[in-house]
């Protein structure tokens, strides 16, 4: 739902003047593939519970679990009441949700296994008097979704695209493939069986509220925009550090690295609703179309960049928050003589007119000091120094910084004489705060992301031709580092802020890292 | 209640104190924000700077009301480092979120200031710096406030590489012969400017000093001091004391020599200047004074003579927290007179340094030159 959306419904239907929705949303059955994964587990069953709760689904709506292992519909609602409780979501709001969740056991590669799924959703539809909507979610490995979408397809579970009901949609997580190469293919996939309109792909990080209002603090408020050029900012920081390291997904981990696990598509979602133009409407393609020009504006980094302007590393032991951590090569599932990067730090350029000039330094990495995730504008400094002559040699530049997570919030720093009879200038800051100010948490991002796609809105979506232009960005550093001309793999103590050689990237530049 | 002396309310996360665990911190700091926005009406959580404060539980008597009084001059989230004696129910870092809160000056509400409190013990405290990284506001500066007394772990130093500005105070160290450790910490070495209470203190008679020399007479003679002498309470002349003749040798371009009984010999151009520290009787001069007595590690006195073409005989005076020093001027002419003294609590004297962000190069030649001085004195 969005703000163009509803003055629209509002043209047409005078009634919903005012309203903050486009309606209620359809009734519908979610067919959770994977369900006795951990993602279920942890993010889907839990916001889907949480949006139950808050009377944001529609009651006929129902859960189907279908994944291998044997389990009856209670002992998967009795998991769904485990992840519940560690959510601190009561039992009453368990027991309502619970009635409405099933599950079939099934491979992803016995067609028999799918037409026993129709079977069960027709009838369980016919009898909840539900018109046929489905999302399907792909919570497994990627490599179990050509056999999905064809048992999919094959099982005819697909309704037509158009807008009428019944609709059928189909979300799946991140990767989107593991290169341009892979993720064409895995599109090619999916649009075997459904339209581009009804393809979700979930980064969650765009179901974030603070990233939504990236665009809420650029296009809604008078002040930012004249500002958010070439011309007042100086350069871009955007980072996403995590505490954690590998954890139990080395096998996914060894393949992708930071470049193609939280790079091409965290980073370079959180870059594009940076630096895009306003769109002409607050509507999915719309949004969508721009973010994908910036995307196009940028030129993927040469080989000779890429020894420039990267560099990568792999943690080595260290203590992170107080715990002390091993290397990654020790990881359980690591190989000893792994070459994957668990750190990288990248400078780049949007080639437009906007943003000529002006770059954008990205760095990611696990077993960093502090799990934080944000974006920092720092601005131009005064074009004179007035208050040299009074001893203020280095005035700090402003910086915007919008952290998307934790502490959800913006700050803008800035200059201010110090109380006192001599001129002292400090660096102080604003501060908003979610928190504080709002006196509740942000909503969960599968919450407002599963909600929208029931409610068919695909802006907080990444759309195919975004998912494959990111690859070519990221690909570009892939085959240098591949091909022995990107910078070598350094390593970096876990709990330190990367390689000694993140630090001359950026002071090349005259720069430096911000703290986060 | 908006005082210095106002008692501070405090806030408390339910969960007490428990193993470390940083994203179980962030949590209970949240849920306390959280309650305390529904419970208590106008709740401000105010940070301007993070601050770290190792220290031993002995310490915390003596800097615990020190540290309320800084985070009501300047809301900031504070670590509290504290060295705990080893049992084997509480092994390992434990953490505790809580926070300090003031009425807000002239009432509305209260402005808080988180607190987060590591315990560690010898087996632990390597990962304290890791901890505290975790937790760090990002977007503030960092300051490490070492108001500890007893010797520093060796794992204390790499709390100074996530800071931005580490405050000591020299006046903590056990003799003359810590004090240039201390100031060695300065920055090239340990990476984020140092800034020294005891330098801080000595503010006031840099001003004066400073201010008595802008006069045509005494200006005349600054070229042709032969004599400094600092009086001090103490068997040994403090830290401000070595920093203060620093400070006046590093500006004049003297250059310690050589010991002389209890006079340090400097070469200034064209002459030789003598330096000399001499212990307060407790009968005389300003100490006497009603003005709350003289603290310890204090200068009482400084006195600079100069002989022809310019003679000069000045000395200024201070006790305690007397809000005025005395300015005498024995030559060339007799006069004296009080001038403002601007003695600050410690808390203020902090303050003043966490909005320092600039490495101090007056201090730092002070310094040295300080810690030229002090090789000399224990080689005689």
């Amino acid at each position: 739902m969005n703000a163009v959306g509803a003055t629209e419904a509002a043209a047409a239907n005078p009634l919903r003047e005012g309203s903050v929705t486009l309606g209620a949303a359809d009734p519908c059955t979610f067919v959770v593939f994977g369900a006795s994964g951990d993602l279920t587990r942890r993010k889907l069953l839990p916001a889907l519970l949480a949006l139950s709760r808050d009377k944001l689904l529609h009651p006929k709506s129902a859960v189907v679990g279908f994944a291998r292992r044997p389990m009856t519909d209670d002992a998967f609602r009795e998991e769904i009441r485990e992840s519940a409780a560690e959510h601190g979501i009561p039992d009453h709001d368990w027991r309502r949700f619970a009635s409405s969740v099933f599950y079939r056991a099934g491979t992803f590669e016995n067609a028999a296994d799918f037409a026993a799924l129709r079977k069960s959703l027709e009838s369980l539809e016919r009898d909840r008097g539900t018109p046929g909507n489905r999302i399907y979610y792909l919570a497994t490995p990627p490599a179990s979704y050509e056999a999905i979408l064809g048992g999919i397809r094959s099982a005819g579970l697909v309704h037509d695209a158009g807008l009428g009901t019944p609709w059928s949609r189909v979300i799946v997580e991140k990767p989107f493939g593991e290169d341009l190469e892979s993720a064409r293919a895995l599109n090619a996939q999916f649009h075997a069986a459904f339209d581009e309109r009804q393809v979700f792909r979930i980064d969650h990080y765009l179901g974030k509220e603070t990233v939504q209002n990236i665009l809420v603090l650029r296009l809604g408020n008078g002040i930012f925009e004249p500002l958010w050029n070439s011309r007042y900012v100086d350069h871009v920081q955007i980072a996403v550090a995590e505490t954690v390291g590998v954890e139990m997904r080395a096998n996914y981990y060894e393949r992708a690295g930071a470049l193609r696990d939280i790079l091409q598509n965290h980073m370079l979602q959180l870059l594009t609703l940076t630096a895009m133009e306003p769109p002409s409407r607050f509507e999915a393609d719309a949004v969508r179309d721009e973010k994908v020009k910036v995307l196009r504006a940028m030129t993927p980094l040469s080989r000779r960049q890429v020894a420039e302007r990267t560099v990568r590393a792999q943690y080595a032991r260290g203590a992170v928050a107080g715990a002390p951590a091993v290397g990654y090569r020790e990881e359980p599932g690591v190989a000893p003589d792994s070459s994957t990067e668990t750190f990288i730090a990248v400078r780049l350029e949007v080639d437009n007119w906007r943003w000529a000039g002006v770059p954008f330094y990205l760095r990611t990495g696990k077993r960093l000091p502090k799990r934080a995730t944000e974006i920092a504008i720092a601005f131009r400094q005064p074009p004179y120094a007035l208050f040299r002559s009074a001893g203020c040699e280095a005035i700090e530049s402003n910086v915007l910084r919008l952290r998307i997570q934790p502490d959800e919030g913006i700050s803008l720093s800035f200059g201010s004489k110090a109380p006192g009879q001599t001129l002292h200038i400090d660096p102080v800051r604003m501060d908003f705060n979610y928190l504080t100010y709002f006196g509740a948490d942000p909503p969960e991002a599968y919450e407002r992301l599963l909600l929208d796609c029931n409610l068919g809105d695909s802006t907080l979506f990444a759309r195919r031709d975004e998912v494959e232009l990111a690859w070519e960005q990221v690909d570009a550093i892939a085959a240098a580092w591949s091909a022995g001309d990107g910078p070598a793999l350094g390593t970096y103590p876990a709990g330190s802020w990367g390689p000694p050689e993140t630090d001359p990237l950026i002071a090349r530049d005259g720069r430096r890292w911000l703290r986060l | 209640m908006t005082g210095p002396g106002a008692a501070p309310i405090r806030l408390a996360s339910p969960e007490g104190d428990h193993g470390f665990d940083a994203a179980a911190l962030e949590r209970e700091l949240r849920g306390m924000w959280k309650a305390a926005a529904t419970s208590r009406g106008s709740v401000y959580r105010a940070a301007m700077a993070n601050i770290v404060v190792p220290h031993s539980p002995s310490d915390f008597d003596r800097i615990g009301p020190v540290l309320i009084e800084v985070t009501r001059r300047h809301p900031a989230r504070l670590f509290l480092v504290e060295r705990r004696d080893s049992a084997p129910a509480e092994a390992g870092l434990r953490g505790r979120a809580t926070a300090v809160c003031h009425l807000r000056p002239g009432g509305g509400g209260l402005i808080c200031s988180e607190q987060i409190a590591i315990t560690w013990d010898d087996a632990s405290g390597p990962l304290v710096p890791s901890a505290v990284a975790s937790l760090l506001v990002g977007d503030l500066p960092s300051v490490l406030l070492e108001l500890n007394r007893g010797a520093d772990p060796a794992w204390q130093e790499k709390l100074a590489t996530i800071a931005d500005v580490r405050i000591v105070d020299s006046n903590l160290a056990p003799g003359l012969a810590d004090y240039p450790a201390i100031w060695r910490r300065h920055p090239g070495r340990a990476g984020c400017p140092l800034h020294d209470l005891a330098w801080a203190r000595l503010t006031p008679w840099r001003e004066i000093l400073a201010e008595a020399f802008d006069r045509p007479e005494p200006a005349r003679a600054i070229s042709s001091i032969q004599d400094l002498m600092i009086r001090h309470t103490g068997a040994e002349p403090p830290p401000g004391a070595w920093l203060l003749a620093g400070w006046i040798a590093s500006r004049l371009r003297w250059v310690p020599r050589q010991l002389n009984g209890r006079h340090i010999r400097f070469d200034a151009p064209g002459r030789p200047v003598s330096v000399s520290f001499e212990k307060d009787a407790p009968s005389r001069g300003p100490a006497g004074r009603a003005s709350g007595g003289p603290a310890p590690h204090s200068i009482v006195e400084v006195r600079l003579r100069s002989g022809d073409p310019a003679p000069l005989d000045l000395s200024v005076e201070h006790a305690g927290h007397a809000p005025t020093a005395r300015v005498v001027m024995r030559a060339p002419r007799a006069k004296e007179r009080d001038v403002p003294f601007a003695y600050r609590e410690l808390a203020a004297c902090i303050v003043g340094e966490i909005h320092r962000h600039e490495p101090n190069l007056a201090f730092e030649d002070a310094a040295r030159i300080a810690e030229e001085m002090i090789a000399l004195w224990r080689k005689g």
